[in-house]
């Protein structure tokens, strides 16, 4: 504990260090509040409680405990080094062994989650020889070992997108697991968010009504990060009363938030030092003195780097590296180097890992004590959770936050206030999104046929599903008999929807180097287009590789070991192409046309930069097909004799396109709210002259192939969206900008552009709502 | 949530418009009201209706005592003939899950000298419950239902349906699945071995305007919305041959298997006596041992596999002679030095018999080779030992 003090003491009054941290905020160390172990819990469990030390536990395992217990719905709120697991595992495991027959599903957000959760399970429930059968049920799992899992597991641990295609398609396999089912632990439920989140809702819907006609119906178990609305979160998901445990009774210490702003190398033209070379300077000089540090970096290629940097730096033959071991870590790594890293950090022999948001979710990797921050993640949320995976129960931590030069990053650091002062995002999800509903209904058709007056969910009437089924009817892929609607269309319904918007397909990446043929890891497409290349410099851990072949056909990349002194940079050109307009109105504010649009990608070019310095050591092509998504778009076009088109002629032309991207900024910090989605769900492109319009352009588009009704949404809603925008911007407390508005402002102009946009949207909206809302 | 069947009203008009877009030119009849439950209609003449929605018939075909060959390898004698039950299912689709269901089931006996077949055709969604009860008579577990792929699908499907509608699945009939015993037979000669090919190419059965089994799902579809029932007719009939057929295919297998010289290609008959190994011994080494007469290399490898393992070293030796005489092949050369080297103790005899291999060294794997050379570098050493 002590050691720690002296060491943030010494960095606090480094002037090097103390002159660029903007703000020093200090969390007091808390003190834990205990509960004695719940007097109804078995003996078998108890002994192992007390086999594994623990003699009392944190006043809100127990509050969930009991909530859990008394049968209600609970979401518990968790940050890091709370004895999240303990909360749901002591109801469940007591419950399963008071009850034989009774089962649990676990569910993770991730593949990788629910392996780490098998062995924390495994340790609480063989380590005592407990007579319960934990089993993974995933993509993973093998065919010999699927039917014991579903018959015999009493706790089966899987994941979202294998209940919706594998389990609830096929429920008769599991009808003694069905019929029992008692709890559905639900963890990470703030991942289920936008998108994803109302699939999730559906997914659950599902789940409940095939549970229902089996004769159970399970109880909830919520775990969430901090988020602005877990409760909210949580009901929605589960449609169910819901009771919060949010008063956190784990003990801490005192926590050190830092806020730190590379220096200035070129005063003149505000150019500050490079956020991957700060890092590792801030890094070092923690495992220096012997503290135990994560870094995050905002991609996979800086994590690579960032962790080479720190290991060139303390290698040395005779002091075994300084006695320190670093490793780097993200998605695309084989399993079991991930699994062999997290055992190393929990274990500690492993003393710093440079890692991408990959580790900011609940994977264990033991208590760290420090946490830098290689540029700010894109929530206010990530940054408090990736911060605290630093921090101990009894030890003082800190966690270093530097700005990079995105604007975002600057303002942040610039306004302290600002960002301590913020609360973290909530989550918002649309359950009745109808294209994520119809899919779902047409599976849960699939599983049970329904009956007039059948519901599914809670928020829409038995009229309305009838419309969505009769709606389905009509496209043959229902039949409606004797008041009944059954599935009649071809193959099986869930096979044709993924509950992501993300690329399925990856490529594996296999080493040749000397004759081998050896498979060291996998990436999904569209990074691959952007990172293997051929020719691109691939780093791999200790390893540095070039692509030789990128065969997207096949999904293989082969790369051989290299020695050169540059790593690979591409440049990533994103468009937008206009299939086809099927809608087009003139609004006096503008003109706004929907249609399908094709957003194209491409990675044309990159860079060659030195190892250590970063200099630019030239460019080279890429041949490559573009990533293309094929989507629904809105597009609002400040067409001539518009009210739009006379602001924007307000504008100075020299920040017109200024103007226009800070629109886009607005509408994507505002839109989310009203579209129920995440900022990810939808895409914002502003053109000053759009080569299809002729016109300053502002496109909306869905992410999610194919469209997801995001952009339909807002042609519905825009004026709303638009009238909120600007009530937001005018009460904005800044004055050039921010990340709630418009975004901080880069330019270098006299001219100020929240003025100019705050002018804009006056002209814009100028003849209020009544006149256009027929 | 007012706005949703705006929506779907949106939703609508935009499959409508793709609709009409698609249809250019031909009368586009948009009905966009649903089509409301149509009568069923009445039974077609032979069958009865059972139940709503539910009709059965019975017919018999001739099955001749003397075709009715029990030969002791499938079914050991004939007092199981009463007991067997050829069977199988049409479905709404070809993936299964919960979505999937039995919309026509048959089940046929041997009486005599016939097969009787009876046939249970739901003909529309709300008779399934009846339509599952009609079958449990047939369920019995004393009997033994033949089927074609019946353990990977139609057994299945028939347990998924009995727990939706709530039945125990626990005392089910035996199976006997003709699919392995046929891919064992005829796999490597015939590549794909769906029933059809081994009607034509085996069983000497020639189907004419028989449906394609990938088309029935929709067919019954059709038949569904449009009551035409002119594609349905001939699934029923298609799969009375498929019962038939199972039947014919069973009586087959039990004649080939005591007459392997009725196939007259080498790998069929391979083939069988690699099926028979595990059930009938005798019969299968009687019919390896001739393959082997006759210069077949390949029984004679299944043979020195399987002396070996019975540990029957007099055997095993002729066998081997039997190969070495017809060439010097790497495998038999390699267990005959084998022999000699850990039971006859003869390393020097072992050495000069393989030695000429390396002679063949074009002809021999990768792994082959190394082998040998391991195998060589090994009786160099203890010959020179001595
Ligand atoms: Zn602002």
């Amino acid at each position: 504990m002590s050691t720690n003090d002296t060491i943030l003491e010494k960095l606090k009054q480094d002037p090097q260090f103390s002159s660029q941290v903007s703000r020093w905020h200090t969390l007091p160390m808390r003190e834990g509040t205990y509960s004695p172990i719940p007097d109804d819990l078995s003996h078998e469990l108890q002994g192992l409680l007390s086999a594994r030390g623990i003699t009392r536990i944190y006043s809100h395992q127990l509050a969930a405990y009991q909530a859990a217990r008394r049968g209600e719905h609970v979401v518990v709120v968790t940050p890091t080094a709370s004895g999240k697991t303990l909360s749901y595992n002591l109801p469940v495991v007591q419950t399963l062994l008071e009850h034989p027959e009774m089962r649990a599903l676990y569910m993770f957000p991730t593949k990788a989650l629910s392996q780490d959760q098998q062995s924390e399970l495994n340790e609480i429930v063989l380590g005592g020889a407990l007579p319960l059968k934990v089993a993974t049920y995933d993509g993973d799992t093998p065919q010999s070992l699927r039917v014991s899992a579903r018959e015999s597991g009493r706790i089966v641990i899987s994941n979202p997108d294998m209940l919706h295609a594998g389990v609830l398609p096929n429920h008769p396999k599991w009808i003694k697991f069905l019929s029992n089912l008692r709890y559905i632990v639900i963890d990470e439920v703030h991942t289920y968010r936008g998108i994803f989140g109302s699939h999730m809702t559906n997914l659950i819907r599902r789940l409940k009504r095939i549970a229902e006609f089996y004769g159970s119906s399970p109880q909830f178990i919520l775990c969430s990060a901090t988020i602005g609305n877990p409760k909210e979160l949580a009901e929605q998901i589960i449609e169910e009363q819901v009771t919060l445990v949010d008063q956190n009774g784990a003990p801490s210490g005192e926590k050190h938030v830092v806020l730190y702003n590379p220096p200035l190398v070129d005063a003149v033209q505000g150019i500050r030092r490079g956020v991957v070379l700060e890092a590792k300077n801030i890094a070092l000089s923690l495992l220096r003195r012997n503290i135990k540090t994560i870094v995050f970096a905002r991609s996979r290629l800086r994590t690579e780097l960032i962790a080479s940097y720190i290991k060139k730096a303390v290698k040395n033959m005779y002091t075994n590296n300084e006695g320190l071991r670093i490793e780097s870590y993200r998605g695309g790594y084989l399993p079991n180097e991930r699994r062999e890293i997290e055992k190393g950090l929990r274990e500690g022999r492993i003393h710093g890992v440079v890692s991408t948001n990959a580790l900011e979710l609940g994977i264990d990797i033991g208590a760290l004590d420090a946490a830098v921050l290689a540029g700010m993640p894109a929530s206010i949320a990530s940054i408090w959770q990736q911060a605290g995976r630093a921090g101990r129960r009894n030890n003082v931590s800190i966690a270093v936050l530097i700005a990079s030069a995105a604007p975002t990053d600057q303002f942040l650091v610039q306004h302290p206030d600002y960002f301590f002062g913020r609360s973290p995002e909530s989550a918002w999800i649309n359950p009745d999104n109808l294209y994520v509903l119809i899919d779902h209904l047409k599976s849960a058709v699939f599983e049970l046929p329904f009956s007039e007056g059948d519901t599914f969910g809670k928020t829409l009437s038995p009229e309305e599903i009838e419309d969505l089924l009769a709606y389905l009817q009509e496209a043959g892929t229902l039949r409606k008999s004797a008041g009944r609607w059954y599935w009649s269309g071809k193959g099986y319904p869930a096979e044709e929807v993924s509950l992501r918007t993300t690329s399925p397909r990856s490529v594996v990446i296999i080493d040749t180097t000397g004759g081998r043929n050896e498979v060291i890891g996998e990436m999904d497409v569209p990074s691959a287009k952007e990172l293997l290349f051929p020719n691109a410099v691939y780093l791999h851990r200790d390893r540095q590789y070039v692509s030789l072949e990128l065969d997207i056909e096949n999904l293989k990349c082969y790369i051989k070991e290299s020695q050169l002194n540059y790593y690979t940079d591409s440049v990533v050109k994103t468009d937008i192409k206009v299939l086809e307009i099927d809608n087009s109105d003139a609004y006096p504010d503008c003109r706004v046309l929907s249609g399908d649009v094709l957003v194209r990608s491409q990675v044309a070019k990159y860079k060659k930069l030195k190892f250590g310095t970063h200099e630019n050591l030239g460019y080279g092509d890429i041949h490559l097909p573009e990533e293309e998504i094929h989507t629904r778009a809105v597009l609002m076009a400040f067409e001539d004799a518009t009210r739009a088109a006379a602001a924007m002629e307000a504008v100075n032309p020299e920040i017109r396109e200024h103007v226009i991207a800070h629109i886009g900024t607005l509408i994507r910090n505002i839109a989310p709210v009203f579209l129920l989605c995440e900022r990810s769900d939808i895409g914002i492109a502003e053109r000053i002259k759009d080569p299809f319009t002729e016109e300053p352009t502002i496109y909306i588009y869905d992410t999610a192939p194919g469209g997801i009704g995001l952009s339909e949404g807002f042609a519905e809603k825009r004026m709303l969206i638009l009238k909120a925008a600007s009530e937001v911007l005018s009460q904005c407390a800044c004055e050039y900008g921010c990340p709630s508005c418009i975004g901080p402002d880069e330019g270098k102009t006299e001219l100020n552009k929240k003025r100019a946009v705050i002018e804009f949207f006056k002209t814009w909206l100028d003849e209020g709502l009544t006149a256009e809302h027929s | 949530m007012a706005k949703l069947s705006g929506r779907l009203q949106q939703m609508r008009a935009m499959r409508e418009a793709a609709e009409v877009k698609r249809t250019v030119g031909e009368t586009a009849e948009v009905e966009g009201k649903v089509l409301h439950t149509q009568e069923v209609p009445l039974p077609w003449p032979g069958w009865s209706a059972v139940a709503p929605y539910v009709w059965k018939r019975s017919l018999t075909l001739p099955c001749p005592l003397e075709t009715q060959h029990t030969e002791g390898l499938l079914l050991e004698d004939s007092s199981l003939l009463p007991n067997l039950v050829f069977y199988d299912f049409e479905t709404t689709g070809l993936s299964g899950g919960a979505g999937t269901i039995i919309f026509l089931a048959g089940f046929g006996s041997i009486k005599g000298e016939q097969l009787c077949v009876e046939q249970i055709l739901l003909v529309d969604y709300p008779g399934e419950p009846a339509f599952i009860r009609a079958l449990l008579p047939y369920l019995s577990s004393e009997k033994l239902f033949v089927s074609y792929n019946g353990k990977g699908f139609d057994r299945h499907m028939l347990l998924n349906r009995l727990r939706i509608h709530g039945y125990h699945t626990a005392d089910m009939p035996h199976q006997l699945d003709l699919l392995y015993p046929t891919r064992k037979i005829w796999g490597k000669s015939l590549k794909r071995c769906n029933l059809g090919r081994i009607e034509e190419l085996v069983l000497n059965i020639h189907r004419e305007d028989d449906i394609e089994g990938a088309y029935i799902p929709e067919c019954y579809q059709e038949f569904l919305r449009s009551q035409d029932d002119g594609c349905m007719r001939s699934v029923v009939a298609h799969h009375v041959q498929d019962i038939a057929s199972l039947a014919q295919l069973l009586f087959h297998i039990e004649k080939t298997s005591v007459n392997p010289e009725s196939l007259d290609d080498e790998q069929a008959r391979l083939g069988l006596g690699l099926m028979m190994l595990p059930i009938n011994e005798a019969r299968a080494i009687s019919l390896l041992e001739a393959e082997l007469s006759a210069g077949n290399e390949a029984a004679g490898r299944i043979l020195v596999q399987y002396y070996k393992r019975r540990r029957q070293l007099t055997k095993l030796r002729d066998v081997l002679a039997r190969m070495r005489a017809l060439r010097a092949g790497y495998f038999q050369l390699i267990e005959t030095a084998k022999i000699l080297e850990h039971i006859d103790k003869q390393p020097k005899l072992a050495l000069s018999l393989i030695q000429p291999l390396l002679q063949q060294r074009a002809l021999l794997s990768e792994v082959h080779f190394n082998e040998l050379q391991h195998r060589l570098r090994r009786l160099e050493r203890k010959t020179s030992v001595l």
